[in-house]
Formats: structure tokens, C-alpha cells, sequence
């Protein structure tokens, strides 16, 4: 009966079902997404405890690993007499350090992401020479050229663009989330920033309706500074910026 | 052969088996997601408002004061310093949602938030909860306030090593405080436009509340058939006037598509952040716009092709029409003499054979006989 090609047909059949089956099971142990405890108490009752989740930015590499210093490389433009609206560009979200956007079932009214200088509306392109401003938005020459003498504290000119939009070339993805989708999420038009007006440029905004648990990704947002007229040349003008995911 | 017929079944169940253990594999590195982030979220959600699992909503006479608590998460796989703190909101674009930094000097809502703890140290995912009070200044006036309570790691964003722009993260949750009073719900569309590869919509609140409205714009072809609707629930906030940007997708033939715009809202006081009263919500609409949106590359090349096939066929078709009516009331008919075939009568009458042929439906193999009438181009060569 054991060397019946019927009984050893079925018994590959049986073995095909059971790998099947510890697959299925290792496949739902692989899916949990957070933390899992079980203990299995002197009443044999399993206890799964999943630990609470929040939605988080973070700018992470292609292998969603934490970047711990992220950076934006911004183009070096030649000094100038006059104003260069598009002086400096940069990418904001590159392949290896992309905008990241979690959210583990901790937003389900929507959020924003947006991004705005880490020392507020005050804060300035810091240089061992002359400053440069990120958020004077006066049209003089130029917007962004001239200085807003009467709403502004400091005397330095500049202005920072921010382009999250879809026509600007940003790219908005799903993270690893196989079943996530990018719908309900709108990538904002460009803005820059005003002093006082427009202190935070928000990038995406998330309807009630996305996916209330999911993770995108966001590439390609240009940044533009205006290089005011005369702006010194030097290599150390630096500003820290932050970007802010909320819960709305 | 029975052995090697063994064998083979053997083979293929282990790569049936190898194939399957592949194919789990991968499809549970595509969908295992292990969130990583550092946040909070709101420690004490009420059962009556679903949205405050997500943020904190709170009506509040002046002079009240509530508890409510903060879950500090950090799902990291190190341990983290984090910062929590309340600030006031920061005036963004497109009407947005965001907060002032930790930098910048509490003036209003933000200042009515105090927690308990500022700084709190959590193991690789551990979480905890902070505590914190509300209190709404007394004679303060009716409507939503909003701030936010935000979390961001201790460390400082880093700075280039010779300038440039260095980048920070954190989290936060929007605080929507109301005073109880005369609420207004109010929103008015002031603006539906497109341009630029996009369809925009801006929304002004009137009222002193923020209002989740539902927008939904819904794209037509030129047949009126549905092409794709844009929207969801946005919070509208007071006193802003929300602007939404839909990105249009390509479409492979372009051509003109119609827009129609509706936004829907509770316009009832009794209505609040997170919780829709039962009654019937207010719909508003802006009358119908046209765009044209350029066909994909592709669409293009094979829209210019399709173009360029008509034309030559109208072309060809209005040749032989004329052609037609030339040979129907032009021609004369000519009795053919001995001599005669289709290649002399051709050079004869300044006239292909073919169209000879064609316009005295002849049959192969064309052989004219002596005597025969054909019609044939008004010639002085006729005699």
C-alpha cells in the first residue's frame, strides 16, 4: 500500500497543502506591522499587544533607513549687480534622502505636511558676511528683490520658493505600503514664503478619505532663493529648516 | 522510464514548493510596513467624536479649564529625546494647516496649552503619556481657536559643512478649541479656475468655526461622460480662504473636458469638528468651466496620423467626385477606329489608360473593337 503510486500522489498533495499552510501562518506573523508580544499564560490564552502608532515625517534613504543629516544641496550662483529671482535651486527629496510620511492609523481626519524655518519667520540665510533673507517677499525689481522696510525687523532681502506641485515635477509615491494609494492627497501648488503671511509652505495635503494607515514618499520639490542685487559672494550661507506633518 | 517519470514529478513538486515559499516571501516584503517614527497622538479620544482619536477638539466656555494627555510614541529602533510643546498656528499657504516652531514666542492659543513635561526620554518602541491642561482665557470671544501640540527629537537639525540648507522633522496635532456661542458655519466658493496642467478651487469661510466640507469636482469629457472626480474632506479653515490645486492627469487624447464643482457642509451651529448633525448638509456649486488639456506625446503623434489619414482620404475622395462629375458631363463619346487602343487614345486625349479604363468600365484584357463608342476628354485632336 506505501509504495501505491495513489497513496504516494497524495501524499505529495499533502505535502504541497502543508507548506501552503505553514506559509500562510509565517506570512500572517510577517505582516504585523508593529510590535507584537505574545505570552502564553498557565491558562493557555495568547495576549497580542500592538503598540500605538503616530503619524511621523522623517527624511529617510531608498531603504527607508532614518537619514541623521539631512541636507538640501542648493545650486552656487555667480555674484551679481542685479537681482537673480532664480539664483540658487535645490532638490528637495532625492532618491537617497526622501520626504517620508507615515501614518500608522493616527490621522484619520487627514494631515498636512509643511515646511517652514526651524528659528520661525524671523529666521535668515546665515553668513559670517552679510545675511540673506528666505521669507521677503517684496516686489521691488523683481519679487523677492527689494526689502519690505515697514512688516520686517531685519534690513536683508531674499526669498525662498517652494514648487511641491505636480506640474513643478514632485513626485509623490507610495512608501512600502503594497495596498496604499496616493489618491486623496494633494500635492500643493508653489508658494514662497512671507514674512508674517505665508510662514509655513504646505506641500501635501491629505483628505479625510486617504488611507488612514499608509507611507509616502515625496521627491523632486524645487526650491528657488532669490539672490538679491550685490548679495556678497561666499560659501557659508546656511538656515536650517523643519518640516511639520499634522494631524487636522 | 517509470523511474524517470518519478523523478520529474518530483522536480517540478519542489519548484512548485520553491516558487510558492518565493512568492510568500516577496509579497510580505512588499506589504510589511514597519513604522519607525517618532510622534504622539491624543491620549484620551471620546467615544462621541471619532476625530479625537486624531487630534484634540474641545468646546470650552472662557474661564474653563480641561485635562487631556498626550501618548508620546517612539517607534525607533534607538532610544529618543523628545521635545513636546504647544504652540500657536502658523499662517500657510493654500489655507493650510500648520503650526509655528518651538523657537518662535507663544502669543495665542499655543499659550493656553500647559503640559505637564517638555522633555521625556522613551525606549525603542515605548510610548507614554503626558498630561496636560487646556484653559481658555476668561471674555474670550466665541468661535475656534486652534493650536498645536508638537513632538521632534532633541538633537538639532545639523548643519552643512559649508553652508547650505539643513533639515529637521516632527510631528504635531492640531488643538480646535471653541467657545460656545453664536457659531457661524459659513463658507463661500470664490474662485474655479484651470490652468497649468491643474483645476483650483478656493473656498472662503465667513463663519467663526472651521468646517470640514467635502469638495468634489467631477471632470467630463466633451460627450459628457465622467472622466475622474478630485476631492475628499478638507477642513476649511476660519477666517482663510482654502485653496485646492488638483494636478490633471495626462490624458492620452486631450481635447476639451468640463469641470463641475460642489462643495458640501453642516451649516448647523449644533455642528462641530469631527461630529456632523443629522440634518441635511448645504451643498454649493459654481457653474460649469471648460479646459482643454493637451493629449499625451503619444496621443499626438497618433492623433497627427489619424488627422493626416482623413485629410488624404477627403482629398481622394473629393478628386473622384470631381473626376466623376468632369468624365459624367465633360466627356464626349468617340467611336473608335481601326487602329485604335487604350495607350494611343490615351496620348490622343492628354489621358491616362487607366482612368479610360476606369471611366468606360472596360474588362480585361481591354480591347477596344473597330466601332466601338467610348467616352473620351474633350480634345481637338477629336477629328
Amino acid at each position: 500500500m506505501w509504495q501505491s503510486p495513489i497513496f504516494q500522489k497524495i501524499l505529495r498533495k499533502l505535502n504541497i497543502t502543508f507548506t501552503l499552510f505553514i506559509l500562510t501562518l509565517s506570512a500572517g506573523g510577517l505582516t504585523v506591522t508593529t510590535t507584537v508580544f505574545a505570552a502564553l499564560t498557565d491558562t493557555s490564552q495568547f495576549q497580542i499587544t500592538i503598540s500605538a502608532g503616530s503619524l511621523s515625517a522623517e527624511i529617510v534613504d531608498g531603504s527607508y533607513a532614518t537619514v541623521t543629516t539631512p541636507t538640501v544641496n542648493m545650486s552656487d550662483p555667480t555674484f551679481g549687480f542685479t537681482c537673480q529671482t532664480s539664483g540658487s535651486t535645490g532638490l528637495f527629496g532625492t532618491a537617497t534622502e526622501q520626504i517620508y510620511v507615515q501614518n500608522p492609523d493616527a490621522a484619520d481626519g487627514g494631515w498636512t505636511l509643511s515646511i517652514s524655518a526651524n528659528d520661525g519667520a524671523t529666521d535668515f540665510w546665515d553668513s559670517a558676511g552679510t545675511d540673506m533673507d528666505f521669507n521677503d517677499a517684496t516686489n521691488t525689481g523683481g519679487i523677492g528683490c527689494g526689502e519690505d522696510s515697514t512688516s520686517e525687523p531685519d534690513t536683508i532681502k531674499g526669498m525662498m520658493t517652494v514648487d511641491a506641485s505636480v506640474g513643478g515635477g514632485a513626485d509623490l509615491a507610495v512608501g512600502q505600503c503594497g495596498s496604499c494609494v496616493i489618491t486623496n492627497i494633494t500635492q500643493e501648488a508653489s508658494d514662497n514664503f512671507d514674512e508674517g503671511g505665508t510662514d509655513s509652505i504646505v506641500m501635501l495635503t491629505a483628505a479625510a478619505a486617504s488611507n488612514d494607515i499608509g507611507d509616502w514618499t515625496l521627491q523632486n520639490v524645487v526650491i528657488t532663493q532669490t539672490i538679491p542685487a550685490e548679495q556678497p559672494a561666499a560659501a557659508d550661507y546656511d538656515i536650517d529648516m523643519r518640516i511639520t506633518v499634522a494631524a487636522t | 522510464m517509470y523511474t524517470y517519470f518519478l523523478q520529474m514529478k518530483k522536480q517540478t513538486n519542489l519548484l512548485i514548493s520553491a516558487f510558492l515559499l518565493l512568492l510568500f516571501t516577496f509579497t510580505n516584503a512588499a506589504t510589511a510596513i514597519e513604522f519607525s517614527g517618532t510622534g504622539g497622538k491624543p491620549a484620551f479620544p471620546r467615544e462621541e467624536n471619532p476625530r479625537t482619536d486624531s487630534i484634540f477638539v474641545h468646546i470650552m466656555k472662557p474661564g474653563e479649564t480641561v485635562e487631556e494627555g498626550i501618548r508620546a510614541i517612539n517607534n525607533s529602533d534607538v532610544i529618543q529625546t523628545l521635545l513636546v510643546y504647544a504652540t500657536d498656528t502658523s499662517p500657510a499657504s493654500a489655507g493650510g494647516f500648520a503650526c509655528k516652531q518651538l523657537a518662535e514666542p507663544k502669543e495665542n492659543v499655543g499659550t493656553w496649552i500647559n503640559l505637564k513635561q517638555t522633555e521625556i526620554t522613551l525606549e525603542p518602541k515605548t510610548n507614554r503619556v503626558i498630561p496636560f491642561t487646556i484653559t481658555v482665557p476668561e471674555n474670550y470671544d466665541v468661535g475656534e481657536h486652534d493650536a498645536c501640540i508638537a513632538i521632534q527629537t532633541k538633537a538639532a537639525p545639523s548643519k552643512g559643512e559649508e553652508g547650505g540648507m539643513s533639515i529637521g522633522t516632527r510631528s504635531a496635532i492640531r488643538v480646535a478649541i471653541t467657545v460656545p456661542g453664536e457659531i457661524i458655519r459659513n463658507i463661500e466658493i470664490t474662485d474655479f479656475s484651470a490652468e497649468k496642467g491643474s483645476v483650483s478651487a478656493i473656498a472662503k469661510n465667513n463663519g467663526n468655526v472651521s468646517i470640514d466640507a467635502n469638495i468634489e469636482i467631477i471632470l467630463k469629457n466633451m460627450f459628457g461622460q465622467h472622466v475622474i472626480t478630485y476631492g475628499g474632506e478638507f477642513p476649511v479653515l476660519r477666517d482663510k480662504p482654502k485653496e485646492w490645486h488638483f494636478a490633471l492627469p495626462d490624458f492620452f487624447w486631450g481635447g476639451w473636458y468640463s469641470a463641475d464643482l460642489t462643495i458640501t457642509y453642516d451649516e448647523d451651529p449644533e455642528a462641530q469638528t469631527g461630529v456632523n448633525t443629522e440634518g441635511k448638509l448645504t451643498s454649493l456649486e459654481k457653474d460649469t468651466i471648460w479646459l482643454f488639456i493637451p493629449p499625451s506625446t503619444t496621443g499626438l503623434i497618433v492623433e497627427i496620423i489619424i488627422v493626416l489619414f482623413i485629410l488624404i482620404n477627403l482629398f481622394v475622395l473629393i478628386v473622384a467626385i470631381k473626376r466623376k462629375r468632369w468624365i459624367k458631363h465633360k466627356w464626349i463619346e468617340y467611336k473608335v477606329n481601326r487602329n485604335d487602343n487604350l495607350q494611343i487614345l490615351g496620348e490622343k486625349f492628354d489621358v491616362s489608360y487607366n482612368l479610360l479604363i476606369k471611366a468606360n468600365k472596360l474588362k480585361f484584357p481591354f480591347i477596344l473593337k473597330q466601332g466601338q463608342i467610348i467616352k473620351v476628354p474633350p480634345s481637338k485632336k477629336t477629328d
